[in-house]
């Protein structure tokens, strides 16, 4: 029986992106665009590229110099975070503001996700915020 | 009998069950695992082990 995990995140739920979405406009301002039919994300020199997706931050929000970020609506109904390593902070590029914007999102929509989950099985949620900037919940149902 | 969720500010995800009694936690547990998306580190703890004992001697 597995006391400990480390669980990587995946956007599988509409609802809770959607939810962190509105999360990164209100912490940083600007917007995201939502489209019925996938729509072609932009690079950072204004180049149309080839990858399209449902949900967009579009560049301007992000950073100087960054590409627009996607997220694009899978077969299986999850989405598929399109980001540049670049953005993503990945390898040399950890300093990045996208990175860390990106990775607002991340944490945001495992918030929302873990307490729709909670509250899907009858836990309570206690939350805090530590100084690194983590966000722990505690889960308690009483019996 | 509670979990801990720490989400990082990079995302990533650490859930840890506190004195398990039965198997409500170890349900959400799973459930929650599932809603994140991959496991990518499971295993048992040495705090574990000891929190269950307390909460047993404790007769709670």
């Amino acid at each position: 029986m597995s006391k400990y995990r480390v669980i990587e995140v995946e956007f599988q739920s509409e609802a809770a992106l959607v939810q962190a979405l509105e999360d990164f406009v209100g912490k940083f301002g600007g917007a995201y665009e939502h489209h019925e039919q996938p729509t072609h994300l932009v690079g950072y020199q204004g180049d149309t590229r080839p990858e399209k997706a449902e949900y967009i931050i579009r560049r301007r929000y992000l950073s100087s110099g960054a590409n627009d970020i996607g997220f694009a609506r899978q077969a299986d109904g999850t989405f598929r975070a399109i980001v540049s390593d670049f953005d993503a902070g990945n390898g040399n590029y950890s300093d990045r503001e996208e990175s860390a914007k990106f990775a607002f999102i991340k944490q945001r929509y495992a918030y929302h996700q873990t307490l729709a989950a909670a509250e899907a099985q009858g836990y309570t949620a206690y939350e805090e915020e530590l100084e690194d900037g983590s966000i722990v919940l505690t889960l308690e149902r009483g019996w | 009998m509670a979990i801990k969720v720490t989400i990082g500010k990079d995302g990533k995800v650490e859930t840890m069950v506190l004195g398990v009694k039965g198997q409500g936690c170890s349900a959400l547990s799973q459930a929650l695992a599932d809603a994140l998306g991959t496991t990518v580190e499971d295993r048992e703890t040495a705090e574990f082990y000891e929190e269950e004992e307390a909460t047993v001697e404790a007769g709670v």
